[in-house]
């Protein structure tokens, strides 16, 4: 347990190291020189600085009631959401009626943290997290000619790491540094799928792994953030001798690997004619790789950059990503911008958070169990930008509204079969499951601020009309959905009532709600059809695909 | 040119313009810029004139030919010449010029079209050509360029009307190639209609239209607990595409997307395949103030549609067949209807085929001498732009570029070209980079 004056002392501890210049923000960039003792075992006192840098739920909430908005006094209602908000942050859906019944009759106080652990060592954390980091990559992926990307494998792969959870630099390594087929080694997927491009995976990797959006600086140095043309292709160089290929159709079928020569060229801007310059393979500290070098070198040689400790922007990167899912907002948006130009928020919580992280060597549960068990998380504030103070809540990523309408209606997954090709049709496309088609208009780019991927009418006309999910609405007893049956185990319309706000919005309904049910029930005169409107509300309802 | 920053609706921050959506650099005319208007920009005097615009209502529809169509087997057959082929050269509307046999309708038609014979672009692969030709930029990995159709969605949304601005109709032969609204964001995505004569999904009700609209009111009301909650934001965005899409979904205009009120003699002219009931489609909805319509053609077999690297000879007869009724009678429905000099129709592919054939006929990929065809909206048909030689091998007079199509489809949607929008990474990108209008189309 933590002591009732510990929480300053961290505070002030904290904020001592970043007044000794560990502050990493824009005034001491990153292209310090690295450790020499980097691949040393970390000796003595820096184990010390890694204990003094790691934060309780305590610590961190100290460091945001600091921040205009961060206060959790404001934030009253919170607990009640907290059940649906921990589900949907840890495993992805929302709690069932079951769970929330067992969350109701817990009384101990520290039901909020066996919650957060449950949560945590459910296999559903893995897989929900792995959904993210696909979308995260898959996104920005150029589609391939006559190949169709299959994430599959990857998912997989991912969640059991992430379950497991393997170390964040771990993964990363892994990503940057696999060679194979994509279909039995998952993690050749990013650099496979990228095509092994050079300029693609440079601008990616720095994006994704760092939050630095070198792209600009292929073919003019930054506009906005420091960065110089030749950095970006001395990044580039990285990748030479990396190769991949893709076959028709089938994604899976990708393979990644090594070859023994060539060198990276970056293009004569002023004639793209001409043979372009050879770059040695750079990272952005000015450090160049020999020539020459295998591919296994180079790629691990970046992993070892990417990953390494004093590399501050690493860990930043990670944790503005998870704190933008887990409170709303990330200290930068969008979440893959920390360039120096930008404006952050609550630096010093986002900072903490980051050495916390690179002291726990990146794990990754520790970090949300840290945030998930501050009293700011359990009462739901939400970061906002002071001149946005009527942001919009976070809306729920499209798998997350599939499984929300998984849990809360019992909506199927149903695949169509595949089409194999055949000689007048060589180029099938695979066939859309269900929750395809609701990643199809629910879906978006987990970098995009929110105010970049708005509420579409493809998503609305979803709920309102889609086939599938009205099948779902039926109040007759022979449909077998999970309305009837609510309605024939719950003849009082309260108690039914009751029931459909738990299972849907995962919340009790408040008396208002219970009265305009009831005004609509009389004056429609028909039970089921009343229901059934109610039903198809809900679900059309702004809150059902929200996070709050 | 000059650039002129505008700025509507934008969150400043020291460090400049914060929301992307509102920083808009518009680009004046010299003339323009130095008079008394200086802040108002070329899209405020547009939205001045909405209106008016508005009755003038110009709309595209984009005739695709998907896969790339040979030039000898269409609108620029080379009699005389090795490369030509079986297929013979027939007499058209306009005097001394001719276009294949398997175009009997078309060639009668050509007085409404101005053909372009000229057309050069870099790109001789599918997805690069297509990239290029659809949005007016090369392939990028770094940036997902618009394909046009979203462009003018995004420029017709003020217009607030019941149906989308964008549809597309029918379903590329090879989705991996496909474009979209790429950085412009999915709220421009084309309204995707895979065959005419079905509702595009979700469209239709699972119930009756009073349900919807009773069940709309109830949600409405049941929402203001969350609004209450801190979901206010979510609560007002949500309830304004509810409202919007409620409209179309319970808007009379859906009624155009259904054929069967069509006269069954004008359904038998468009011809009963695919794309002949995909351009009738077209029409219908452009009658009800959709802007930017494209129609597939595929082909009847296979996903080869106009790709015909085989069997060049047997296929091509197959596809012209299924185009030649349906081109001719959309241009003549439309001029009928009084909507031609309203709607810009253009046909086109990604390029067109090789010179030299396999004895099958099938043609590779070719990038110079490809060709466009223009009509209504001012433009002046029963022309012919450009040329190639005897044999087709290179481009003889007026070569036109990719980015002259562009600025031609600007400048009759009344786009302005020069108009900057930024993505998410900051990047700002001209609607259209380069290129000059085709001024003989409207001469």
């Amino acid at each position: 347990m933590v002591k009732p004056g510990r929480p300053m002392k961290f505070r002030l501890a904290t904020l001592t190291l970043l007044a000794l210049g560990f502050s990493l923000g824009p005034a001491a960039p990153w292209f310090a020189p690295r450790l020499a003792a980097q691949t040393v075992a970390a000796s003595a006192p820096e184990t010390r600085a890694a204990e003094t840098a790691k934060l309780t739920p305590a610590a961190l909430d100290a460091l945001v009631a600091g921040q205009p908005g961060g206060s959790a006094e404001g934030a009253a209602d919170g607990n009640e959401s907290f059940l649906r908000r921990a589900s949907f942050d840890l495993i992805g859906r929302q709690p069932t009626l079951e769970e929330q019944r067992q969350f109701a009759a817990e009384t101990s106080p520290q039901k909020y943290r066996d919650t957060v652990e449950r949560l945590l060592a459910s296999e559903e954390f893995g897989a929900n997290w792995a959904d993210y980091w696909c979308d995260t990559i898959a996104y920005r992926v150029p589609p391939p000619e006559l190949t169709y990307l299959d994430y599959g494998p990857l998912k997989k792969w991912l969640a059991a790491k992430l379950s497991e959870n393997t170390p964040w630099n771990e993964i990363v390594r892994d990503l940057l540094t696999a060679k194979g087929k994509v279909d039995d080694v998952p993690a050749a997927t990013f650099v496979g799928y990228h095509d092994a491009n050079p300029t693609n995976l440079a601008g990616e990797t720095s994006r994704i792994f760092l939050g630095q959006q070198i792209g600009c600086a292929q073919c003019h140095d930054h506009p906005f953030d420091h960065w110089k043309r030749t950095q970006f292709h001395e990044l580039a160089a990285f990748f030479a001798r990396v190769k991949a290929k893709l076959p028709h159709n089938d994604g899976g079928a990708t393979v990644v690997t090594s070859v023994n020569k060539g060198e990276y060229l970056m293009p004569n801007l002023e004639d793209p004619r001409k043979k372009g310059s050879q770059m040695q393979p750079g990272f952005f500290d000015g450090q160049l790789l020999k020539k020459g070098q295998s591919d296994e070198r180079r790629r691990g040689e970046l992993a070892d950059w990417i990953t390494a400790r004093d590399n501050p922007w690493f860990a930043k990167a990670f944790t503005n990503r998870i704190w933008a899912r887990t409170m709303g907002r990330g200290f930068y948006e969008p979440v893959d911008d920390l360039g120096d130009s930008r404006r952050p928020l609550w630096t010093q919580a986002h900072d903490a958070l980051a050495r916390h992280f690179t002291a726990t060597g990146y794990d990754i549960k520790d970090l949300f169990r840290l945030i998930a068990n501050t009293e700011a998380y359990r009462r739901g504030v939400r970061m906002t930008d002071a001149a946005q103070t009527d942001a919009a809540p976070l809306r729920l990523r499209g798998d997350e509204v599939f499984a929300a309408l998984a849990v809360g209606i019992e909506l199927p997954n149903v695949t169509p079969p595949k089409v194999e090709p055949t000689g007048a049709i060589r180029f099938p496309p695979p066939p859309k499951s269900t929750r395809d088609l609701v990643n199809d208009a629910f879906g978006a780019d987990p970098s995009l601020s929110p105010v970049d991927a708005p509420r579409t009418m493809a998503q609305a006309l979803w709920m309102m009309n889609n086939e599938q999910l009205q099948n779902e609405i039926d109040a007759a007893p022979e449909s077998g959905t999970m309305l009837s049956r609510l309605l024939a185990a719950q003849q009082d319309d309260h108690a039914a009532c009751r029931e459909l706000y738990i299972r849907v919005l995962a919340r009790a309904a408040t008396q208002d709600e219970l009265r305009v049910a009831d005004e609509h029930i009389k004056t429609l005169g028909d039970r089921g059809a009343a229901f059934e409107d109610l039903l198809w509300s809900l679900v059309n309802s702004a809150e059902f695909t929200s996070r709050r | 040119m000059r650039c002129e920053h505008v700025i509507l609706d934008v969150d400043m921050s020291p460090e400049g313009v914060t929301s992307r959506r509102g920083f808009l650099c518009r680009s004046l005319a010299a003339g323009l810029g130095a008079t008394g208007a200086m802040r108002l920009g070329w899209h405020d005097l547009l939205v001045a004139k909405a209106d008016e615009l508005r009755k003038a209502g110009k709309s595209m529809i984009l005739l695709w030919m998907d896969g790339g169509p040979s030039q000898y087997d269409t609108f620029n057959p080379k009699p005389g010449s090795k490369y030509q082929g079986p297929a013979h050269a027939i007499h058209t509307a306009i005097p001394g010029v001719q276009v294949a046999e398997y175009w009997p309708q078309t060639a009668r038609a050509l007085h409404k079209i101005a053909l372009v014979r000229s057309m050069v672009s870099s790109e001789k692969e599918h997805d690069r050509a297509i990239a290029l030709v659809r949005t007016g930029y090369p392939l990028s990995p770094a940036v997902r360029y618009p394909t046009f159709g979203a462009v003018v969605a995004r420029d017709r949304e003020r217009f607030e009307a019941d149906l989308p601005s964008f549809v597309r109709i029918g379903r590329p032969r090879i989705t991996t190639r496909d474009v979209d609204a790429g950085v412009l964001g999915v709220r421009y995505n084309p309204f995707k209609i895979d065959e005419a004569g079905a509702l595009p999904p979700n469209l239709a009700p699972q119930v009756e239209a009073d349900v919807v609209r009773r069940r709309l009111a109830l949600s409405e009301r049941l929402d203001a607990e969350f609004a209450g909650a801190g979901g206010a934001a979510a609560v007002a965005e949500k309830q304004a595409v509810y409202r919007r899409t409620a409209r179309m979904v319970l808007s009379p205009r859906v009624g155009a997307f259904d054929l069967s009120d069509e006269p069954e003699k004008l359904r038998d002219a468009y011809g009963r395949t695919s794309f002949g009931q995909g351009c009738l489609l077209a029409r219908r909805l452009i009658e009800q103030g959709v802007s930017f319509v494209e129609v597939i053609s595929t082909g009847p077999v296979g996903d080869q549609g106009w790709d015909t690297h085989k069997l060049g000879f047997e296929q091509n007869p197959l596809l012209c067949n299924e185009v030649d009724p349906a081109y001719s009678t959309l241009l003549a429905d439309l001029a009928d209807r009084g909507m031609l000099d309203n709607t810009l129709v253009v046909w086109m592919g990604e390029f067109c085929r090789s010179p030299k054939f396999k004895p099958d006929g099938g043609r590779e990929h070719y990038s110079e001498g490809w060709q466009v065809g223009f009509s209504g909206a001012g433009v002046r048909g029963g022309q012919v732009i450009g040329a190639t030689d005897a044999d087709g091998l290179k481009v003889t007079d007026r070569p036109v570029s990719v980015g002259d199509l562009f600025m031609t489809f600007c400048q009759v949607l009344a786009i302005n070209p020069a108009e900057e929008y930024v993505t998410a990474d900051r990047r700002p990108i001209k609607i259209v980079e380069h290129g000059e209008v085709i001024r003989e189309l409207f001469g």
